[in-house]
């Protein structure tokens, strides 16, 4: 399917629209799914529940018009239950033989609700979906649909019983999305809309081909070196032992982000980029996705936990002690 | 992104990149333009302090400017702004996404043409001076005209240095000047033939004078040229000369024979004498009272005449002949001595002169106000003092004077109490001291300011050596050869040694200084000249007499014996001293 950047704008723009219909406010939250959506990437999301995040994915499914499955990481989750299972199956002259039955990870949207729920175990099984986009089972692989886009949730208070992501889980997700509890004007619209007759939906204004050439356009966009250098230095200083790093990243910081997460800010970067109508990334477009795509790569101490440090104050200070490029000199 | 056609931001980042290359050379040209114009303001300053160091500070002023001058003419040439360096700029100074830079990426891509219309879009909006604004710094172009603004003043304005520097050039100039008068003598006498010997001198001196870039130094070898070529006995000169022009006028007037010379009449008067045409009788007269003539200043040739004038009374015209042969022989050598004491005496006269152009006040004597020069007096190294003037012995002793044209400084030692104004430094006649006994180095005098009586003789100064540096009578004189002093100082009644410029007066008939049985450097004997004063006199009297000298001539001659014998006046030394 031919789309020049602006008819992939404007898909974006009009699939970000449909989304707004059913979710009231949560920008950021739909922003950042949608520009994980365009850079082919996975989304996690963090909020207490009740937020709307399976309303989102929904919505989204819908606005696309791709198919969405959603799993409810409990502990006794096994693999098998998201990848899928050969089970036997009984033709009609009676021969038996194994078939294939996908999981729902078999899905263009993938909700992986509390996926902090599930044990280590199950949550490894996603990744080879999410980096690979394919699954293998029963000696087997299987290409997964695209687009692909898992969005696991968490939940930031109920920590009894679950299990951290593992720090390769967590880089295989593009973005940490942090849903913010919605601001009382937002929650009375909600209520408005959610407690009446009728239940806001959203319309099908996307496919999938249409979805994969915004995703192929977005990677496209041009990015100038002097702003992939300000990607990979941004990068840099997420690790405690580089030298340009901030002192609290020296402190607190045990590990940095890596490779994957300057991928992230790139892709992320030409998303939007894309999103914003611009044919080309500006150093704003990376420190702007910066926070979403770093906060979950940087793996800190108990000591940044003893000093109530989080992660987002440490991509600050990194955002800080990196500037924007600019040209400086005699004459100049 | 490389498109073939020019476009709008393909102009704009061209004209960018002009501006961001004057831009540097502004910036570039303003700092070093503080450092040279700081280095040029120290140069000057310090040359106006220390005019020695002149050539190395002018050499370091033309290549701090010609390397700042230079470097930035290379850095303006070398200098090409890479184009993603100008495209950033672009970005950053126009806000516009880093679309400038994006241009740059090479290869198509769909974004391709958003990306070049985007950027002509922004290239419209803005102005290339909104990306590159001239950098001008106020404060650093003050500091540059500061900097060549004190240098520009100094230069106007006189210093230390300036001063020493007018004093260096013009002794040169006057060393110079002296150095080619003396060697224009010098090629004057040798082609005349006069005096081989005086013209050799004279090269040598010339010779030494290019060496010498003291002035007093050369005005101490000029004095000494001036003595050396000096006729041995002035008044022998005179009478010489005065006997021999006399006898050449006298022949010229009533010839003997005919010739233009004494000595060419004396020689056809042998020729032609013949007893049968000569008047033997007159001649021999005439010879006699030729002979009466010379006595005085040619005794040589009157005594040939007197021996003519006897053998004519005798009749032996053969040795009247020889005699008059002699005679003129005689004459011809007198005529060439008194030729030789005439340029002798021009040639002395001449380097006297240059000397005393030559001795001006010494460096760094300031002259206290109220000061007056008196005119005429002159005191020289290798001079005697001005005629009445005499000195005790161990008061003013050679080394510690200084003088210059008519000027006498006198160094004294002590305080000088207040409301003194007036030292005075009496030389009791008669009371000379032979230069050879004067010991080497100058002793300090025990001066008194104030307590010196006029008259009474007392030493009013200190010794100063020959070298100028010392004080206070320390440094070591050369006695009968003293060289000119440099003292240093100004006039300060607290203090314990002052310079001050003093005045001879007066000038009777004293003694000359350094009489007695020691040579002068010259190497001629020198006897007190109250002994040879009358003696001398009678001669030129005499010599006066039986010549046809002119009067005015006659005058010369006589005022100068009349001088030697004047008495002599009191020399006193008043001395304006500052704020007594």
């Amino acid at each position: 399917m031919q789309m020049n950047p602006d008819d992939c704008t404007a898909l974006v723009h009009a699939i970000e629209q449909e989304v707004g219909k059913v979710i009231i406010g949560q920008q950021d939250l739909v922003h950042s799914v949608l520009l994980c959506l365009m850079a082919e990437g996975h989304a996690l999301v963090e909020g207490v529940p009740g937020l709307g995040k399976t309303e989102l994915l929904k919505a989204l499914s819908i606005a696309c018009g791709l198919s969405s499955s959603r799993v409810q990481f409990t502990p006794d989750l096994m693999p098998a239950d998201i990848t899928g299972t050969q089970v036997i199956e009984e033709s009609s002259d009676g021969r038996r033989s194994f078939v294939f039955r996908p999981g729902p990870l078999f899905a263009g949207f993938v909700l992986a609700d509390e996926i902090n729920r599930a044990t280590p175990k199950t949550q490894s099984a996603l990744l080879e979906a999410m980096a690979e986009r394919t699954i293998t089972a029963a000696g087997a692989t299987r290409p997964l649909p695209r687009p692909f886009l898992v969005m696991a949730t968490q939940n930031p208070i109920e920590q009894e019983g679950t299990y951290p992501l593992p720090e390769a889980q967590l880089d295989r997700f593009m973005m940490k999305a942090l849903v913010p509890y919605p601001a009382a004007g937002e929650l009375a619209e909600i209520l408005r809309r959610t407690t009446g007759g009728a239940k806001p939906t959203s319309n099908q204004i996307a496919d999938a081909e249409s979805l994969q050439a915004v995703v192929s356009m977005t990677r496209q966009v041009p990015v100038a070196d002097h702003l992939v250098e300000h990607a990979v230095a941004l990068v840099m200083a997420t690790h405690p032992t580089n030298g340009s790093s901030p002192p609290r990243i020296t402190k607190y910081v045990r590990v940095g982000s890596s490779p994957r997460g300057a991928q992230a800010l790139i892709l992320g970067a030409k998303a939007e980029a894309l999103i914003n109508g611009r044919p080309n990334v500006s150093a704003a477009d990376i420190r702007s996705v910066a926070p979403s795509v770093l906060r979950h790569r940087l793996l800190t101490g108990y000591e940044a936990a003893a000093d109530g440090v989080t992660t987002d104050q440490l991509v600050s200070d990194v955002l800080e002690a990196i500037p924007t490029p600019s040209v400086s000199g005699r004459g100049i | 992104m490389v498109t073939t056609e020019p476009t709008d931001h393909q102009a704009f980042l061209s004209e960018v990149t002009r501006r961001l290359r004057r831009s540097y050379a502004t910036s570039l040209a303003q700092d070093v333009g503080v450092s040279a114009a700081a280095v040029v303001a120290t140069a000057a300053i310090a040359g106006w302090l220390w005019a020695a160091a002149i050539p190395v500070l002018l050499a370091t002023m033309g290549v701090a400017v010609c390397a700042a001058i230079g470097f930035v003419a290379w850095k303006l040439i070398t200098l090409k702004p890479a184009p993603n360096v100008v495209a950033r700029l672009a970005d950053q100074r126009c806000a516009s996404n880093d679309i400038f830079s994006t241009t740059l990426i090479e290869g198509e891509s769909p974004f391709s043409q958003s990306v070049i219309a985007q950027a002509d879009r922004v290239a419209v909006a803005h102005q290339p001076s909104d990306v590159v604004r001239p950098h001008i710094f106020w404060w650093k172009l003050l500091l540059v005209f500061v900097g060549f603004a004190i240098a520009s003043t100094v230069l106007f304005v006189d210093g230390p240095g300036s001063k020493a520097r007018a004093i260096a050039r013009r002794d040169k100039a006057t060393i110079e000047r002296a150095k080619e008068n003396v060697r224009r003598s010098a090629e004057q006498i040798k082609v005349s033939g006069v005096d081989p010997l005086l013209a050799a001198q004279l090269d040598q001196l010339a010779k030494t004078l290019d060496r010498t870039s003291d002035p007093l130094e050369a005005a101490r070898l000029l004095q000494q040229a001036a003595l050396a070529a000096q006729p041995p006995d002035s008044a022998q000169a005179l009478a010489r000369r005065a006997a021999v022009k006399g006898l050449e006028r006298g022949l010229a007037g009533n010839p003997l024979a005919p010739g233009e010379s004494a000595a060419e009449q004396f020689r056809k008067t042998a020729e032609d004498l013949d007893p049968l045409t000569t008047d033997l009788e007159a001649l021999k007269k005439r010879l006699e009272e030729l002979s009466k003539s010379q006595q005085s200043g040619s005794p040589e040739t009157a005594k040939a005449l007197k021996d003519a004038a006897d053998a004519l009374a005798a009749s032996d015209l053969d040795a009247a002949k020889q005699a008059l042969n002699d005679a003129a022989d005689a004459q011809e050598a007198e005529a060439a001595k008194a030729s030789t004491d005439e340029v002798r005496s021009e040639e002395a006269s001449k380097l006297k002169t240059e000397a005393s152009s030559l001795q001006q006040p010494p460096t760094g004597i300031t002259m206290p106000p109220g000061v007056t020069l008196p005119p005429g007096v002159s005191l020289a190294p290798g001079k005697t003092l001005p005629p009445g003037v005499s000195l005790v012995p161990g008061s003013l002793v050679p080394g510690t004077i200084t003088t210059g044209a008519s000027t006498l400084y006198v160094q004294v030692t002590g305080t000088i109490p207040p409301g003194v104004s007036t030292i005075q430094i009496a030389t009791p006649p008669g009371s000379g001291q032979p230069p050879g006994t004067q010991p080497p180095g100058g002793q300090p005098g025990a001066v008194q300011p104030g307590a010196v009586q006029p008259g009474a003789g007392q030493p009013g100064a200190g010794g100063n050596g020959p070298s100028g540096g010392a004080s206070g009578g320390s440094a070591a004189g050369k006695g009968a050869n003293p060289s000119v002093g440099a003292p240093t100082g100004t006039l300060a009644p607290t203090k314990g040694k002052v310079y001050a410029p003093g005045v001879v007066t007066g000038g009777g008939a004293g003694d000359v200084v350094g009489a007695g049985a020691t040579p002068s450097p010259s190497g001629s004997a020198r006897v007190p000249i109250k002994d040879v004063a009358s003696k001398s006199k009678a001669r030129a009297d005499k010599a006066i007499e039986s010549s046809d000298l002119d009067p005015s001539e006659q005058d010369v001659v006589k005022d100068y014996f009349d001088s030697l014998n004047a008495p002599p006046p009191p020399v006193s030394t008043p001395v304006s001293t500052k704020g007594k």
